[in-house]
């Protein structure tokens, strides 16, 4: 056993805690210091005394806090000594790390650090280690320890890998950087330039709390609008500033997209200034995402995620997502540069003519709802609720026009969707259930449901329906088999 | 080698004929409480004479509820008891159940993380017990297993839930 390395947070954890600290407490310093400053009454002086206090505690907390928070790699885990009053200690495993994401806001990047955290998609305490601030270089070398491939490894290595960084940053290859026409593209195919209209209306109201401006507007519209060249010019002016807006927040977010990867991780980095980076080992990855919106079909762009089982950040933040607006041809080449043994098989088998009868046949309890609700409240409408009955067939027809599936080896394939669709790739190893689901209806017509369950954060369900039924039971036996790719952990 | 199999096999064990019995109690209780309760409702609407379509309401949740008691009742439960199916092996949990929409299930066993021993009121009545098989997300329930099986069960999916697999 070795004996490990251990560290303290990077000291200016204290001044990001103080500058969160000084944002949550802003509206009461100026409340209590400005508003009532040089006060007489006693209850506001004895006010002002109990805050400088508090403000005084959590500064000597902040303090302590990160004199107490220290953090060892030692015997393939990190672990994390933690709390000033109440102490905690945390041991997370390596090897149960799913993807690693980093995040440098400004102040970050002028101080060369960064947070990083570590997620073993498990839940509880122990899901996930986030380091609020960490060196740069301490970063790169966390992230390396923290995905090396799975091996039974002495101690020494670890210590190798810290030489080694350097060399593996070298044989990082770039798959894709997000160029200037590629932005262009994702904030027109995004609709990005309506993005400003919203934004319109919330600084109009805000202004018009504290000056009522709507008179004025008013006499100032109803006068442009007395010339048609006026309302051009407003409307093209407008129209330039939503473009502009539109570009300006895509490039923002997708600004510096970059994807790389080396001999066993995969990079995406992404974001002009707060800049979001996620990481992930290439044998962690859990499946392939290939998702379509209409407008993305009719462009021959597609999204493509890598599936983890860690958490992957929010919203905005998913960090997931190869770049959103890729060109189908080409995301399907990165997918197999990045990892060569997942191949997106073009190929697949439709449902057969069965399956449309089934969907045909299957009773819609939407219609049904609509049909009984129409006839109680509005019965002289009762026909309104077949337009009800037009759209469900519409769906269920485009769903069964998109959906196909392929078992192919160790991989299952399959994609449906109406409008949206998406397609999922994984490997047998990577299911961790499957579940073959008959109603009486689909035995009369021979189909089957199949539903397969993979790690993620929650797990993902993925399922088909209607296949033929002695596909699902080649299915089923497919994943009988799934011992031959499985390796067993002996750290248990 | 294509198509080899036109059909799932099903797994062997059946859960005991006693679960009929236990399903039946269950239901029975249930559906008094519910009928107990409409009963009083309806008894209210006729006392303080409410408005017409409450009447209606009523009287048409009681027609259901006897309807769904007779299913629950007297058909269901033989039907669920027939159709429930278990295997454990080495590698999975084998499950297969449902009578209008039929479910065969395969759990591997390096995915299974808890297995629980449930026993209510009724199901000690008969001595029985349902095995819960908790996996990464979700959980799986064997329902009215003898006791003596039951505990032999636990012990052998516990045994082998030991190993796990590099994720």
């Amino acid at each position: 056993m070795m004996e490990g390395r251990t560290a303290r947070l990077h000291p200016l954890k204290m001044l990001l805690d103080l500058i969160t600290l000084v944002k949550t407490n802003i509206i009461f310093v100026f409340f209590l210091y400005v508003i009532h400053f040089g006060t007489d009454s006693k209850f506001w002086i004895a006010l002002q005394y109990l805050f400088a206090v508090f403000i005084l505690i959590a500064i000597v907390y902040i303090i302590f806090e990160w004199c107490f928070y220290r953090y060892t790699v030692k015997d393939e885990a990190i672990h994390i000594k933690s709390g000033v009053i109440k102490k905690s200690e945390r041991v997370v495993y390596l090897n149960k790390i799913q993807n690693i994401q980093r995040r440098s806001t400004v102040i970050h990047k002028i101080f060369n650090i960064s947070s990083i955290t570590m997620e073993t998609g498990e839940s509880g305490d122990n899901g996930s280690i986030a380091l609020a601030a960490v060196s740069r270089k301490e970063a790169d070398w966390l992230e390396t320890i923290a995905s090396t491939e799975y091996i039974e490894r002495s101690g020494e290595a670890i210590e190798e890998s810290l030489d080694v960084i350097a060399e593996k940053t070298n044989d990082r290859q770039i798959h894709f950087i997000a160029s200037k026409k590629d932005v262009l593209k994702a904030s027109f195919t995004s609709f990005s330039f309506f993005a400003l209209i919203p934004v319109v209306f919330s600084i109009y109201s805000n202004v018009e709390d504290f000056f009522p401006v709507t008179n004025k507007m008013g006499d100032w519209f109803s006068s442009v609008m007395r010339y048609w060249w006026m309302i051009a010019i407003l409307l093209f002016f407008f129209t330039m500033a939503a473009v502009a807006y539109g570009v300006i927040s895509t490039y923002w977010r997708y600004g510096k997209y970059q994807i790389s990867s080396d001999s066993n991780r995969i990079y995406i980095k992404k974001g002009l200034v707060d800049e979001v980076a996620f990481s992930i080992l290439k044998e962690k990855v859990q499946a392939i995402e290939v998702i379509q919106s209409p407008l993305k079909r009719i462009l021959k762009l597609a999204e493509v995620k890598l599936v983890s089982a860690g958490e992957t950040g929010e919203d905005d933040l998913k960090s997931n997502s190869l770049y959103p607006f890729l060109p189908i041809e080409k995301a399907y080449d990165i997918v197999h540069e990045l990892l060569p043994e997942y191949k997106i098989e073009p190929k697949m088998t439709s449902l057969p003519k069965t399956a449309l009868a089934a969907r045909l046949l299957r009773p819609s309890y939407l219609w049904i709802l609509s049909f009984i609700a129409l006839f109680i409240f509005k019965p002289s409408l009762w026909y309104a609720s077949f337009a009800v009955l037009l759209f469900v067939y519409l769906l269920r027809i485009l769903d069964f026009i998109n959906s196909r599936y392929i078992v192919k080896d160790e991989f299952i394939q399959m994609k449906s969707g109406s409008f949206q669709t998406s397609l999922f790739l994984t490997k047998r190893n990577k299911v961790i259930e499957i579940e073959v689901g008959q109603s009486r209806w689909q035995k009369r017509l021979g189909l089957a449901t199949i539903d397969i369950v993979n790690r993620s954060k929650p797990i993902v369900h993925t399922d088909i329906v209607d296949i033929p039924y002695e596909a699902a039971a080649d299915f089923y036996y497919w994943y009988r088999m799934r011992k031959k790719e499985i390796r067993i952990d002996r750290q248990v | 080698m294509k198509k080899m199999y036109s059909e799932i096999e099903e797994p062997k064990r059946c859960i005991s004929e006693k679960a009929m019995k236990v399903w039946r109690i269950s239901e029975t209780l249930i559906n008094m409480g519910i009928l107990v309760v409409l009963g009083i409702v309806f008894y209210l609407d006729v006392y303080f004479e409410w408005k017409k379509w409450i009447g209606w309401i009523i009287i048409g949740l009681l027609g259901l509820t006897v309807l769904s008691a007779i299913w629950g009742i007297i058909i269901e439960p033989s039907l669920k008891q027939k159709y429930w199916r278990y295997d454990v092996d080495e590698e999975f949990i084998q499950l297969k159940s449902g009578i209008w929409n039929k479910k065969h299930q395969l759990i591997p066993m390096t995915k299974v993380q808890s297995v629980e021993l449930i026993q209510g009121p009724l199901l000690r009545k008969y001595q029985l017990y349902s095995i819960s098989v908790g996996t990464m997300g979700s959980s799986h329930e064997i329902p009215a297993i003898p006791q003596e099986e039951a505990q032999k069960l636990r012990d052998q999916i516990a045994h082998y839930a030991k190993i796990k697999e590099v994720e």
